[in-house]
């Protein structure tokens, strides 16, 4: 069993998860009140992820970060190392990859938000940020909660994306699907078989656990 | 408080409508001002405004001598700094906290130990004391209204808005918990602005009354002025005064004019100045109906009028008569039985020359000169 690479993918997961939190919030709580009519662009932009093969996805973001380009010229300057075939590097690019997974729950979350509770909250003294934190985000929680699981899950899982920026490094960038490929590649059925039932069940339960506390939340305070 | 709330300011929607606001109303001593007008004539806009929560195209806002809007300068202060007391049509509580905390919610920089010496307090003064760990959802309608003018109240507003604070409750606990708001208005001692669509609630509620329709203020005076006085036929028609008919002055003396009414002459108290063309406003509450020529008395008017239409409402029973000319009386059920009204029943209709009101008014025809 490759626990190296099973580790690696849950350190990947949490720092997508929670990278995507601090950038898929504002994103989504600006999405779903806006009035701006080029919202629709953002949108499409942010659903890419959902519909485009994720080699050309990570074709891009190898072309966008490698040392010929701008940002991977600077961060080589800065840090001494490129950011493709790295962890960092992966993390860029499950960021983008996973984006939807986080933006639409919450955005959705957000918008079924009674807007009047802003308001109130407004007229008691409240700031956007204080509105943000005390009202819209405990409001918010079941849709928040499934964007979070639902990006952790899905950079758990995520191959042709790290194939292409990550490559194969036990350790960096060596993930679990690149692992179970291997393993079948080298006709280690049973190896992969074990790997793919960690992740199976893994997958799941967090799942399970997900849908069985949002329907507890929802019940303790229905979002008229 | 010094000053008055002056308020002079346009707010357009995309699509045409157009709401124009001019306000003036004096903060010391507190009044209770209400903006009345029919369903979606602005009212609820001009409140938004005055609370910073939507920001008028045009015009100023000024409370005291601070200025909250001026569109010149680009001003605009939010909703956070202007100090006002906002009640939301259907009380906005928020449903993820509990009484306590919906309460305590405006009293964030205070160290904890007082707020919950303030809250406590306030809940007690509310009559809330016992809910304090409820969840909105587990509250009455008129708990949630309680709730809600705490949590207001509680910060101390040095203006309090309320929108149709009474609409989201069912009909039979409109009625109750109407002069309970009163009570509560009245001790709170701040200015207070309320909305509301329902004459009952107007004349309970308010002092002072703004009446509005279709995005413009038409009149603002005291309560029973703006009801009994409309300064025109648009106005006379919102408050509701039942029967509103064309007439002509054919004698004046001593204050009181002889009026034409279709095929009718009435008595009626002349404000000065009143031209030839006048409309007729009389309120149907004002209006007695008798069988038999009755005792007389110092009414100035009685008139053989014909039962045209009994229309059965709550409280009142409503009377559609022709006296000559169209005319509405409200009678009481009882009393509607005694006298046998139905329709082509002969009967007598009663008023005084000080209950009719005249007004100017334009005759749509061209009168014949004199």
């Amino acid at each position: 069993m490759d626990w190296q690479a099973i580790r690696l993918s849950v350190e990947l997961a949490a720092a997508t998860t929670a990278v995507l939190l601090a950038l898929g919030l504002p994103l989504a709580y600006w999405l779903a009140r806006t009035r701006w009519r080029g919202r629709a662009i953002v949108e499409a932009i942010v659903a890419l992820p959902i519909v485009l093969p994720p080699t050309v996805l990570g074709f891009y973001v190898l072309v966008a970060l490698g040392p010929a380009s701008p940002v991977g010229a600077a961060w080589e300057r800065l840090f001494g190392q490129g950011l493709v075939f790295t962890f960092e590097g992966l993390l860029v690019a499950s960021v983008l990859y996973s984006l939807p997974f986080a933006v639409q729950p919450f955005a959705a979350a957000f918008a079924t938000l009674d807007r009047r509770l802003e308001e109130a909250a407004w007229c008691l003294g409240a700031g956007r940020l204080a509105t943000f934190f005390k009202v819209c985000l405990p409001l918010a929680w079941p849709g928040v909660l499934t964007g979070i699981v639902l990006s952790f899950a899905h950079t758990l899982g995520e191959f042709g994306v790290v194939l292409m920026i990550g490559g194969n490094i036990p350790g960096e960038t060596r993930t679990i699907s690149i692992a179970i490929y291997d393993e079948v590649q080298a006709l280690d059925y049973a190896a992969a078989g074990r790997t793919s039932a960690i992740l199976l069940v893994f997958s799941f339960a967090v799942l399970l656990a997900t849908y069985a506390l949002q329907r507890r939340f929802v019940q303790a305070w229905p979002v008229r | 408080m010094a000053g008055s709330l002056k308020a002079d300011f346009t707010r357009r929607f995309a699509g045409g409508p157009v709401v124009a606001a001019a306000l003036d109303l004096p903060l010391d001593p507190p009044r209770v001002t209400v903006l009345f007008g029919p369903s979606g004539c602005g009212k609820t806009t001009v409140l938004r405004c005055l609370a910073g929560l939507e920001r008028p195209d045009e015009g100023e806002i000024h409370f005291g001598d601070e200025r909250w809007f001026d569109a010149a300068t680009r001003l605009l202060l939010p909703p956070q700094r202007r100090g006002v007391g906002f009640v939301f049509q259907d009380y906005a509580l928020f449903p993820h906290l509990d009484v306590a905390g919906n309460v305590g919610f405006g009293l964030g920089r205070m160290p904890a130990a007082a707020r919950r010496e303030r809250v406590a307090a306030m809940l007690d003064r509310l009559d809330l004391g016992g809910l304090a760990g409820r969840r909105p959802r587990e509250l009455s309608g008129g708990q949630q209204q309680r709730v809600a003018l705490a949590r207001a109240l509680v910060r101390e507003p040095r203006l309090l808005l309320l929108d149709e604070p009474l609409a989201a409750l069912d009909a039979a606990l409109r009625e109750s918990l109407r002069d309970e708001l009163r009570q509560l208005l009245l001790q709170a001692g701040i200015p207070a602005l309320v909305v509301t669509h329902d004459r009952n609630e107007a004349l309970v509620l308010g002092d002072d009354m703004v009446l509005m329709n279709e995005g413009r203020v038409l009149q603002s005076g005291p309560v029973l002025e703006v009801f009994n006085r409309p300064a025109d036929a648009e106005a006379a028609r919102i408050v509701g005064v039942e029967t509103r008919q064309p007439g002509r002055v054919v004698a004046l003396h001593d204050g009181v004019a002889e009026v034409e009414v279709g095929t009718a002459r009435i008595m009626a108290v002349a404000p000065p100045g009143i031209p030839r063309d006048v409309l007729v406003c009389l309120r149907g509450e004002d209006v007695i109906l008798q069988r038999e020529p009755g005792p007389a008395s110092s009414v100035r008017n009685r008139l053989a009028a014909r039962v045209v239409g009994v229309q059965p409402a709550v409280p009142l029973t409503r009377i559609e008569l022709d006296a000559g000319f169209p005319l509405f009386a409200w009678v009481t059920r009882p009393g509607c039985e005694e006298l046998g009204l139905a329709p082509g029943e002969q009967v007598s209709a009663l008023f005084k020359a000080s209950a009719v009101h005249l007004l100017p008014h334009e005759a749509a025809h061209a009168s014949p000169q004199r």
